[in-house]
């Protein structure tokens, strides 16, 4: 049964439209209707899909849950996430690839063509542990019941990284400093940058596009 | 009977809520029973439509909410009348009792005394 709950509150959360107290007052609403919904030969998942169907679609919701603003703040929220996600393993991975140059020379490498390498592996251990992260903030904002997300966490965790990576690079020093910016920083600040302004130009044109269909 | 039209559905559904409302704190589920008790069942509201329209009225100051638990423990949100929505009804009224007015005078209709 709560399985079942869970799925529809997915359903609506992955249009973008509803946010973690909007879904509590319909599913509110839902559980209501199913104690309305008297016949005693209806199971719990029967009476549900009454309620449901009662409520309105997952489609009739988002229209007119839709209307009411211009900007999404579920997508919004997401935007951030993802923003933070791309940068806490941006710092990740620049302070494992300093860590790794300094290793490499006390073993006395100083191939730089290794070095680019090391680099680069870094970079595909921060792709694939970024694949893990977005798997994670889809999870967590799916099952979430919380009325406020903790964005704070990651925040912290990426404003502390940066600190280290810089406490790093003034302390211990590092030789890569001088291609590591355009390889690893590089790659990891444009994404999310793009990725932001993008998000921000989609959802303008959008809500653009919403405000002028419903004056037609 | 002929089914009310949808503009006419969504033009009286925020004094039928804030008719609702002046009678005490209410949440969604049961406002929606009272406008179908009220209207006879004539007015038929696709459920999920009235809470936009009551997170509207709340953007506009004229009602509030808050989360209450029933007696088994689970929440709802509760929908309060303000000031502002008082005042708000009262315009609703004159102007629905005003088109109602034009309307008798225009057909030659004597006002019905029940």
């Amino acid at each position: 049964m709560s399985e079942q709950l869970d799925n529809w509150r997915n359903n609506l959360y992955a249009t973008g439209n509803f946010n973690a107290e909007e879904l509590n007052e319909l599913e509110s609403h839902l559980l209501d209707e199913m104690e309305n919904v008297a016949a005693s030969s209806l199971t719990d998942n029967e009476k549900m899909l009454v309620a449901e169907h009662r409520l309105g679609s997952v489609n009739a919701l988002n229209k007119a849950y839709s209307k009411k603003s211009w900007i999404s703040q579920t997508h919004i929220s997401w935007s951030l996430q993802v923003l933070m996600a791309y940068f806490i393993l941006g710092e990740v991975v620049a302070i494992m690839t300093f860590v790794a140059a300094d290793i490499i020379e006390v073993f006395g490498i100083t191939s730089s063509l290794f070095k680019y390498g090391v680099s680069a592996g870094m970079q595909l251990f921060g792709l694939v542990m970024l694949v893990f992260f977005l798997r994670y903030i889809i999870k967590r904002n799916y099952k979430s019941r919380s009325l406020v997300k903790p964005n704070m966490i990651m925040a912290v965790t990426g404003a502390s990284l940066f600190l280290l990576r810089i406490l790093y690079f003034v302390f211990i020093g590092s030789p890569i400093i001088i291609y590591e910016p355009l390889l690893v920083s590089g790659l990891f600040r444009f994404i999310p940058i793009i990725f932001a302004i993008s998000a921000i130009i989609i959802l303008s044109l959008k809500a653009w596009k919403k405000k002028h269909t419903q004056l037609a | 009977m002929n089914d009310i039209s949808k503009e006419l559905v969504g033009a009286s559904s925020i004094p039928l809520i804030l008719t609702i409302l002046e009678d005490g704190e209410n949440y969604g589920y049961q406002i929606i029973q009272r406008v179908k008790e009220m209207s006879g069942g004539q007015i038929e509201w696709k459920d999920g439509t009235l809470y936009p329209i009551l997170h509207k009225l709340e953007k506009k100051e004229l009602i509030v909410s808050f989360w209450k638990a029933a007696e088994n423990g689970r929440k709802r949100k509760y929908y309060k009348l303000k000031e502002q929505g008082k005042s708000a009804l009262a315009t609703e009224k004159h102007n629905w009792l005003e088109m109602n007015q034009i309307f008798m005078n225009a057909w030659n209709l004597k006002p019905q005394n029940s």
